[in-house]
């Protein structure tokens, strides 16, 4: 148990749902106002009006249906941390931990930061009844089905380190709100996507109240971590950060960016015909083809266990487009898990992926011919 | 975790966010230590300064993201920055296979005197060892 010491006592900020640029403005200014050593670690809970997020680097148009949004007034913004795109509903509840590195029991790594506070995560969503458990890298799961997700950034001697929590989720206004590398809004989206991810209704049968998970996610960081839990407020200088920030974060400079540094993306699908039933892979990849942003493995072959496909989307999520890297990412999945798929191996996912992959590029090509053609 | 595991060539100086730094005349190149790397894990992107920005020592110079986690690239020193590599932010898994050739950038010094400040191989690996026995 790490060693009671001012690092070790966090302020707790709880506010009343606010919009999405307020909380991302604020995001900003409790990391400056952090690294500044203006104050102390801080826990903050976070409720949204309906809203989607997409990712620091992310092209907002790419992962948005914009009209759609524009016309049912859900807010869009951008996280100042990496990773995809989410849809807050207005039951969703997240959490975040602002700290200095040195805080003691924090890893330095990355990796093992991520475990430690998922697996925090996990432990309190216990309490309330609920099998969860961290999913390497950073996403705490219910039976292969996913619960929360997480992610940070840094700034100096300071990180941020947030987690979504799914508490009623509506897939079906997820799937109207991000523009996913599915096929049209099909039945099958919508099973294909229930297989992926759940949330606490669903898995308790009711919403608890939100005082309750609250209190089970500080009991999870206390327990886990041995860190106490203070209620505090924004000072003065945050507030007045605040209102400097703001107008920034509510601006389309900001949410749909003028910044040449986005990553745009391309979506492709394939079919690939494997002894044991055919395998289908839907995937979004950065248009420079160098990493799998996002797959979805599916088709009419019977996986058992049943998350076994989950966990190898999960395993190959971020993986950079490497065919030698591919091949030993998931040669080493089916090695390390008993996974078992008549008439399918894990060469036949490889040429499924490659495959993928090979239309992502012709469709690349394709788009800079027509673009050069209409140049000339 | 031990400080011996990671390689710092005697040539480099380095800072405290795990970025090596060579100096070549008035400029010097940087980049990230193969231990920084172990700690912020693969880098998918890369995003740095363009040739011309002027960069202010200890300061955020650029971001880069691993995962769901999005670091910063701080510079070492302060500057203008004269040449980008542009192979490294095209491809950054080559950090990770080379992590001391792959320079970030290049910034031309503006004040010499700051390369001071920066760690010699030893001072670096008793800083770390320090670091590591307090985060134990």
């Amino acid at each position: 148990m790490p060693s009671k010491d001012k690092n070790t006592v966090f302020r707790v900020l709880d506010s009343a749902p606010r919009t999405a640029a307020e909380h991302m403005a604020l995001d900003k200014v409790i990391m400056n106002a952090h690294s500044q050593g203006l104050i102390p670690n801080t826990m903050r809970f976070l409720q949204f009006k309906p809203c989607v997020l997409v990712g620091l680097h992310q092209n907002t148009f790419l992962e948005v249906n914009v009209p759609y949004c524009q016309q049912q007034g859900i807010d869009i913004n951008r996280r100042i941390t990496g990773g995809g795109s989410l849809y807050w509903g207005p039951m969703e509840l997240g959490w975040e931990i602002y700290a200095a590195k040195n805080t003691p029991g924090i890893p330095r790594k990355i990796e093992s930061m991520y475990k430690l506070l998922c697996e925090a995560m996990a432990l309190g969503l216990k309490t309330l009844g609920l099998a969860a458990a961290y999913r390497p890298v950073n996403d705490i799961e219910i039976g292969g089905r996913k619960i929360a997700g997480t992610g940070g950034t840094e700034l100096a001697d300071s990180f941020v380190f947030q987690c979504s929590i799914l508490v009623d989720f509506d897939i079906d206004e997820m799937l109207r709100v991000l523009q996913f590398p599915l096929e049209k809004l099909s039945d099958k989206a919508v099973t294909s996507m229930r297989e992926r991810v759940t949330s606490i209704r669903e898995q308790i049968g009711y919403v608890p109240e939100h005082s309750k998970i609250k209190s089970a996610i500080l009991t999870g960081l206390r327990e886990a971590l041995g860190y106490d839990f203070c209620p505090g407020e924004l000072i003065t200088e945050e507030t007045d950060l605040l209102n400097e920030y703001l107008p920034y974060f509510q601006s389309n400079d900001w949410i749909y960016g003028k910044d040449s540094t986005f990553i745009n993306t391309i979506d492709c699908i394939a079919n690939y015909k494997a002894p044991g039933g055919l395998i289908r892979i839907q995937m979004r990849l950065d248009a420079g083809i160098r990493v799998i942003k996002y797959l979805i493995i599916s088709g009419d072959f019977f996986a058992y266990p049943a998350r076994a496909i989950n966990d190898l989307e999960t395993t190959l999520k971020n993986t950079p487009i490497d065919e030698q890297h591919i091949i030993a990412t998931i040669n080493s999945f089916f090695a390390n898990n008993p996974v078992e798929i008549p008439g399918i191996a894990a060469e036949h996912f490889i040429n499924a992926i490659l495959l993928a992959i090979e239309q992502a590029k012709a469709k690349t090509t394709e788009v800079n011919y027509e673009k050069n053609k209409r140049t000339l | 975790m031990s400080v011996n595991k990671w390689k710092f060539p005697e040539d480099l100086l380095y800072d405290t966010h795990y970025q090596w730094i060579k100096r070549v005349g008035d400029k010097v190149l940087f980049g990230l230590t193969p231990y920084g790397l172990n700690i912020t894990g693969d880098i998918l992107y890369l995003v740095l300064p363009t040739a011309g920005t002027a960069v202010e020592v200890g300061g955020t110079c650029g971001s880069l993201e691993a995962g769901k986690w999005v670091g910063r690239v701080y510079a070492p020193v302060s500057g203008l920055v004269t040449k980008v590599n542009d192979m490294v932010t095209a491809s950054p898994a080559l950090i990770s296979q080379s992590p001391y050739n792959c320079w970030f950038a290049e910034i031309e010094l503006s004040h010499c005197a700051e390369l001071e400040g920066l760690m010699s191989a030893s001072a670096i690996q008793a800083w770390l060892a320090e670091e590591m026995e307090a985060n134990a």
